[in-house]
């Protein structure tokens, strides 16, 4: 099985949301959504303070409470791959994925389904990287199997300092943030 | 809807399991038939809510065993059955000129054998009815309480709040519906224990939330000084449980009480209770931007 992870270096990123633009233009996600989105963080308090850019997006959890809640199966895991996708056509837009989501990844599209971060699947199975980390102009989203202890997501894990979004939820989160 | 429809199933099927139909009589004759009417008028709502109304359909193509909501849409489908086999049974000491056109619909040979087949299992049906209401009550608490990614709802007593406050409102009803003075009295004082319960679980309820982690802490922000505060506090505790509560109390000390006023309170109360929690809940979140 392929565990594939997003590893993401905060001490490179600038903020510029060219991740966000790539992954607009290249799913044609509807205008006012958006699949990953940036944050600013800012913490401490003057003068001694700290700021810190993170792209996000559907973290791919090995425990996806997403895929849990839903009633039909629309939500679901990539056979073989952690990758969650949903089924358009099994969506019957009740929103238990939303409401189940602790990183708030998931949203509605205007035909009623919902939709979210793929980790751009289409261009995985042509071999290619996500949209978001191929423009990426300061290199610094990585993307692999982290069950290949040779491949560069995994390497970067071991050697250097990691943190996950709300770890406590449970979920297994498969996008990495390097601190 | 769901609330109220659960607790008149309870209600309706204890009255016949425990033979007490000439007690409480609109119990168990007349609130059957509003079930399947106030969970209709639910369903409707619920389908609104839907984003893709067009595949609603597909809640009954798959079974999900670790969807709550998968489970609630399967509930939602045995409750018209078994409430349809209560009406059956009683339709006719509770609504005569209705169910004289539904014969006369149905055929009276196929009411009467229907009907017949229904009187020699009620028991049964009873015993279901009760085991069903239990379900469809507890469910959306259960529902709520299953999302760990809302930590107001990740409670397990939500699930018991939503049964208590789903039979009050049933209650409040058979005490609006009643013409029989003592017979309204007794669901009057029935369900001031019923509100009793409730605040207890709601006091509760907010207690665990404060003894938990930061994040449930955060959570009752909303309701403790938030922009919920005052439709929490004013709306749903005191005119929607504690001012019914106090007028029950009073009517039963013999204070001369206009009798509508507190079934009234309740059911809008239960009604604005599901509302308030179903918005904090939504807002309340792991990730705090």
């Amino acid at each position: 099985m392929k565990r594939y992870g997003m590893v993401i270096d905060t001490l490179k990123c600038i903020g510029c949301g060219d991740c966000v633009v790539a992954c607009k233009t290249e799913n044609k996600v509807p205008e006012g959504l958006c699949r990953d989105w940036i944050v600013e963080e800012v913490k401490g308090e003057y003068p001694h303070l700290q700021m810190e850019y993170r792209s996000e997006r559907c973290n791919h959890c090995l425990h996806p409470l997403c895929v849990y809640a839903c009633p039909t199966g629309a939500s679901h895991i990539k056979k073989g791959t952690n990758i969650t996708l949903v089924h358009p056509e099994l969506c019957t837009g009740c929103k238990a994925c939303i409401a189940a989501c602790p990183y708030d990844a998931r949203f509605v599209m205007p035909q009623g389904y919902v939709s979210k971060c793929t980790f751009c699947d289409h261009r995985l199975e042509k071999g290619q990287l996500p949209a978001c980390v191929s423009v990426c102009p300061t290199h610094c989203m990585y993307f692999g199997d982290l069950n290949d202890p040779l491949s560069e997501v995994s390497q970067l894990l071991k050697r250097r300092k990691w943190k996950v979004l709300a770890p406590e939820a449970g979920t297994k989160p498969q996008v990495y943030y390097l601190t | 809807m769901g609330g109220l429809t659960a607790g008149i199933l309870i209600l309706s099927s204890l009255a016949l399991l425990r033979r007490k139909e000439a007690a409480f009589p609109t119990i168990s004759y007349k609130l059957p038939l509003w079930g399947p009417v106030l969970l209709s008028v639910g369903m409707f709502f619920l389908f609104l809510d839907l984003e893709y109304k067009a595949h609603f359909w597909r809640f009954y193509t798959a079974f999900r065993i670790t969807s709550v909501m998968s489970w609630g849409a399967w509930i939602l489908l045995l409750v018209y059955p078994v409430n349809g086999l209560l009406i059956l049974i009683t339709l006719e000491k509770g609504y005569p000129r209705f169910a004289k056109k539904l014969m006369e619909w149905i055929g009276e040979q196929n009411w009467q054998s229907w009907q017949q087949w229904a009187q020699k299992h009620s028991g049964r049906i009873a015993g279901v009815g009760i085991l069903v209401g239990i379900l469809l009550g507890m469910y959306t608490g259960i529902l709520l309480s299953a999302f760990g990614a809302r930590p107001f709802w990740n409670s397990a007593l939500l699930g018991p709040i939503f049964l208590v406050s789903g039979v009050s409102t049933a209650l409040a009803l058979a005490a609006l519906l009643s013409s029989q003075n003592e017979e309204r009295k007794a669901y009057e004082w029935s369900d001031f224990w019923l509100i009793s319960l409730e605040l207890a679980l709601l006091g509760l309820f907010l207690i665990t939330l404060f003894s938990s982690s930061a994040l449930y802490q955060q959570s009752v922000n909303s309701i403790m000084g938030g922009k919920w505060t005052l439709d929490f506090w004013l709306l749903v505790v005191f005119f929607g449980l504690f001012f019914p509560w106090l007028l029950e109390m009073l009517g039963r000390m013999g204070k001369n009480i206009p009798p509508a006023i507190a079934p009234i309170l309740v059911l809008l109360g239960g009604l604005y209770f599901r509302y308030v929690i179903l918005e904090v809940g939504q807002i309340s979140t792991w990730i705090p931007y």
